[in-house]
């Protein structure tokens, strides 16, 4: 995988981690230990953000799964231009997103397919001054009400507010225009906030496994 | 940041009912807005009272969903490992 440039943003979101240098070093000649580490290290990120962008349990698995066995054939290109969990965090995108592909996600009619329907659309409220979801909303709410987003909508959402991608970034992994991006992250969070303020009148699930199963 | 840049000016006094006929100038309005900007493209939106409450509901939305980037509980189960080690048996890393 060829190093893209760095981005201080995401650098900032992911400072070093103990040992971890060492251990990409040591799996690089590799040492079973040390990729173990890395393993113990990321799994939780990458199977999260396998997670947000699937919605399934299993197929989240099997895309972790994926990520660090591309992860451990790709570990040699690894220069450290950037994070690595940044490197790592891109490759399980990417993979994510050629998985989705192989199930029928088009990348020529992409820009059209991430639309949901109308249906899925949030309501045109923007005059709504109702302040209720200020200070209201978990980690688990907004977990559940992510996972419920349509997938063209979660899709961006995800690569935008929770891993920092910037919208130029998101058009190339989407194949879709950078204005495209950013009208689908305005739609998400439009949808997000109706889905927040029902959730807020529901009981729920308590976990975001529970939510996405 | 903002190369689409709209022109702030035009949107005061304007009511939601006349943004509905430029929405995707709106969508990307919003969409572009980032907690760090220098330069904030709904400045004009602001002080506007139809749009006050939901810039700050939306932005928000946005600051929540920069904690879910934090490690998760969520873990995969202890089979994608053996999987994992099963197939790292059988691989090569490429040089």
């Amino acid at each position: 995988m060829t190093q893209e440039k760095t981005n201080p943003g995401l650098f900032k979101r992911n400072p070093p981690i103990a040992g971890e240098a060492e251990a990409i070093e040591a799996a690089k000649n590799g040492d079973p230990d040390a990729f173990s580490k890395l393993y113990a290290l990321h799994k939780r990120r990458v199977y999260t953000l396998c997670l947000r962008m699937l919605g399934n349990v299993s197929e989240a698995e099997d895309m972790t799964q994926e990520a660090f066995l591309h992860l451990f054939r790709k570990l040699g290109s690894f220069r450290g231009e950037s994070a690595f969990s940044t490197w790592l965090h891109r490759l399980t995108v990417n993979l994510v997103l050629m998985h989705l592909r192989k199930k029928g996600l088009n990348l020529v009619s992409l820009e059209e397919t991430i639309s949901p329907s109308e249906e899925d659309a949030p309501k045109r409220d923007f005059g709504s001054r109702d302040p209720m979801l200020a200070g209201s909303v978990d980690r688990v709410a907004l977990e559940r009400a992510v996972a419920s987003l349509p997938p063209g909508y979660r899709m961006v959402f995800v690569l935008h507010d929770v891993e920092g991608f910037e919208h130029n970034e998101i058009a190339t992994m989407l194949d879709c225009s950078t204005g495209n991006s950013k009208s689908q992250l305005h739609k998400a969070r439009l949808k997000l906030r109706e889905l927040l303020r029902l959730q807020s009148q529901t009981p729920q699930p308590t976990s975001l496994k529970e939510a996405s199963a | 940041m903002n190369e689409n840049d709209s022109k702030p000016g035009e949107l005061n006094g304007a009511t939601p009912a006349a943004y509905d006929g430029q929405p995707d100038d709106l969508h990307d309005l919003f969409g572009t807005a980032t907690l760090n900007d220098e330069e904030d493209p709904l400045a004009a939106l602001r002080n506007d009272p139809n749009y006050s409450a939901l810039i700050n509901e939306l932005e928000y939305i946005a600051k929540q969903a920069r904690l879910l980037f934090e490690p998760a509980q969520e873990a995969p189960s202890d089979e994608v490992w053996k999987k994992i080690q099963d197939q790292l048996g059988k691989d090569e890393p490429e040089a």
